[in-house]
């Protein structure tokens, strides 16, 4: 499905509020094409709704809200907002975390299969998830995920 | 006699069944373009580490580096340890970068830097430079293969093209990554084991070797210079592979593929050891065969003379190891022209708007017709074969300078890399294909990173301080030239 700019907006707005901050979030969840991607964030910046860390090195592919930015994002309901500003998640990490939970340990293709996620986007979910150390992952070749203390903390605490 | 060709024989038909039994076991993982050309962003360290290491393992040091070492004694480790050094480098200052990028490929990230002018240009010559590099590993380890069987030469390209097209075309990075890894198991077991067991209980210590050869060949670096214009000297081997690697696609793909950024500098420097074991083998097995043969009038064919020496098996592992190296290096160039195609010709000019798993047919196609151009050039054209390094040369060390400045200097401009790229690859197919300055004057390299450099920097200070954009606006990341469907 083409998704237009308005849609690639919003989605780098809702991968930063939730602090998958980078180039490559941003790229797997909309799977745009990095140039595409980088010249919305570009007309973001202009618009003052975003700006990156630095124009330089790898901070020049990271971003941060601004308070304009952040207005344009929809208003999250009380749990979501405790989720965010407890743990820095959004509901759909929620479901991550609840489902590798009772299943044990997944492989990162059935989690994408199973909650209906789009494949890209779900590699950049997990690949949050496990750096903050919510999912832990092993696996020579295909990435195998299960939870972790801190990541099954969560989900008894926010359930 | 017979019998250990036929134990060689079969081992190197065992081998090529597993490699497409794997390509075709993987082929269920790829489910979208992302799989197929970054194995689903799912490679763990040590898996990336061996895909890498493999890139450097090639079959064509087989030949070069024990003859090197035959000459000019340990010297030789320079051919990888340049390698080593280069990569260690390079794991401090691409890896992490790539990974945040989530591009596809390095010159996705020209377009986001630079726009479409130099992505176009740059594309052109990435493609050019895997095709050469596929077609020299072609014709190399189809010589291989023509040598054991007996086969003409045509036929054993053709075995071997074949085997490697049937698993990249259907399994893609990943398949590329899993026979890489079991590649390189074999070659730890009869290279990394094998060659030093063998050597020590068939022809005694190093200590009682070393005093059959000339002084000057256990000493560093020998006769080699240090530094020079031409090549090789010590230095010169560190800088061309810190060329081939730092802008190289196949290394690029191999670092946006790792689970994460602290994965991607990790592989980096675990592939600098895994492939610090292999720089120092082949010379001694150079200096092991000066000391007992001095009388090898061909250096190139000196591991053969060894190989000839070995049991059958031994023989056969270590058949099956060089054949692997050179294998895993086509393999990852296959795969590298193939996501150039994709991502940077066929999904921006073909079918923008398709989604990932709509693109995993079109990259299986293209892989074919990839495989097939390379493997027509080898067949046909086989002495075209002996320009791969040169090609390789012209068209990615330029890349290295315009890199660097997209990671670091805010003020280049699309101007200065694609006139720098443009001006390089003529300048490189003018001084190291068609004429043979590259062996009197300077080495091919070095006057290309200089030219690059110059040009990038001289252009785009021009342009920001004086003229202004010579073509479209400013900034092509940042604006709306690239185009979206909003």
């Amino acid at each position: 499905m083409v998704k237009g700019e308005s849609v690639v907006r919003g989605i780098i707005l809702e991968c930063i509020r939730e602090g998958r901050p980078t180039l490559a979030d941003f790229v797997d969840c909309t799977g745009r094409d990095a140039a595409d991607v980088m010249a919305v964030t570009g007309s973001m910046q202009e618009e003052g709704l975003i700006r990156s860390l630095s124009d330089r090195g790898i901070g020049s592919l990271t971003y941060e809200l601004t308070r304009k930015g952040e207005g344009l994002l929809p208003p999250l309901d009380e749990s979501g907002r405790k989720l965010l500003s407890g743990y820095g998640l959004g509901s759909a990490d929620l479901t991550i975390l609840k489902t590798v939970a009772v299943k044990g340990e997944m492989l990162q293709d059935e989690i994408a299969r199973q909650l209906k996620l789009p494949n890209d986007e779900t590699i950049s979910r997990l690949t949050h998830l496990v750096e903050k150390g919510y999912l832990l992952d092993r696996g020579l070749f295909r990435r195998i995920l299960r939870i972790s203390e801190k990541g099954r903390k969560v989900v008894t605490q926010a359930s | 006699m017979r019998s250990g060709l036929g134990i060689i024989a079969g081992g190197v038909g065992l081998y090529m069944a597993a490699m497409v039994f794997i390509g075709l076991y993987v082929m269920r993982w790829v489910r979208s373009s992302t799989d197929f050309i970054l194995s689903g962003r799912q490679t763990s360290v040590v898996v990336a580490a061996f895909g890498l290491a493999s890139i450097n393992i090639a079959g064509t040091a087989t030949a070069a580096v024990p003859g090197l070492a035959y000459k000019s004694g340990w010297v030789a480790v320079m051919f990888n340890l340049g390698w080593v050094i280069a990569m260690i480098a390079y794991a401090f200052i691409v890896p992490k970068f790539a990974r945040r990028t989530g591009t596809f490929s390095i010159l996705e990230w020209f377009g986001v830097k630079y726009g479409p002018s130099t992505r176009t240009v740059a594309a052109i010559a990435m493609i050019a430079a895997s095709i050469a590099s596929i077609m020299a590993q072609f014709v190399g380890t189809g010589g291989i293969v023509s040598g054991l069987t007996g086969w003409p030469q045509w036929q054993g390209v053709l075995v071997v093209g074949l085997i490697t097209m049937i698993y990249v075309v259907t399994g893609g990075l990943w398949a590329t990554l899993v026979t890489d890894f079991y590649q390189q198991i074999l070659g730890i077991l009869f290279l990394y084991l094998g060659l030093p067991l063998f050597l020590f209980f068939r022809y005694g210590s190093y200590s009682a070797i070393a005093t059959q050869v000339p002084a000057q060949l256990l000493t560093f670096p020998g006769s080699m210079p240090w530094t020079g214009w031409l090549y090789p000297t010590v230095l010169g081997f560190v800088v061309m592979n810190a060329g081939f690697q730092w802008a190289g696609q196949a290394y690029w793909s191999r670092f946006t593929s790792v689970r994460t950024e602290k994965g991607a500098i990790w592989a980096a420097l675990l592939a600098g050891i895994v492939v610090l074991p292999f720089c120092f083998l082949y010379p001694l097995a150079g200096i092991y065969a000066r000391a007992v043969n001095p009388g090898i009038s061909n250096p190139d064919a000196v591991f053969g003379w060894l190989m000839s020496q070995m049991s059958p098996v031994l023989a056969a592992g270590m058949l099956i190891s060089i054949f692997a190296a050179s294998q895993s290096t086509a393999d990852a160039y296959v795969l590298a022209a193939t996501t150039v195609f994709l991502r940077d010709i066929y999904q921006r000019f073909i079918r923008q708007d398709a989604t990932s798993e709509e693109l995993v047919a079109p990259s299986r196609v293209i892989t074919a017709v990839v495989g097939l151009v390379s493997l027509g050039l080898a067949l046909f054209y086989p002495y075209g074969a002996v320009y791969g390094i040169a090609l390789i040369t012209t068209f990615v060390i330029p890349l290295v300078p315009i890199l660097l400045a997209s990671m670091w200097w805010p003020g280049a401009t699309k101007e200065g890399a694609t006139i720098a790229a443009l001006v390089c690859f003529l300048l490189g197919l003018y001084w190291g294909v068609f004429t043979p300055l590259w062996q009197t004057t300077a080495h091919t390299m070095y006057v290309l990173l200089i030219t690059s450099t110059v040009l990038l920097v001289g252009i785009s200070l021009v342009v920001n301080h004086i003229t202004g954009p010579w073509w479209g606006t400013k900034r092509p990341a940042h604006t709306k030239e690239v185009g979206i469907n909003g």
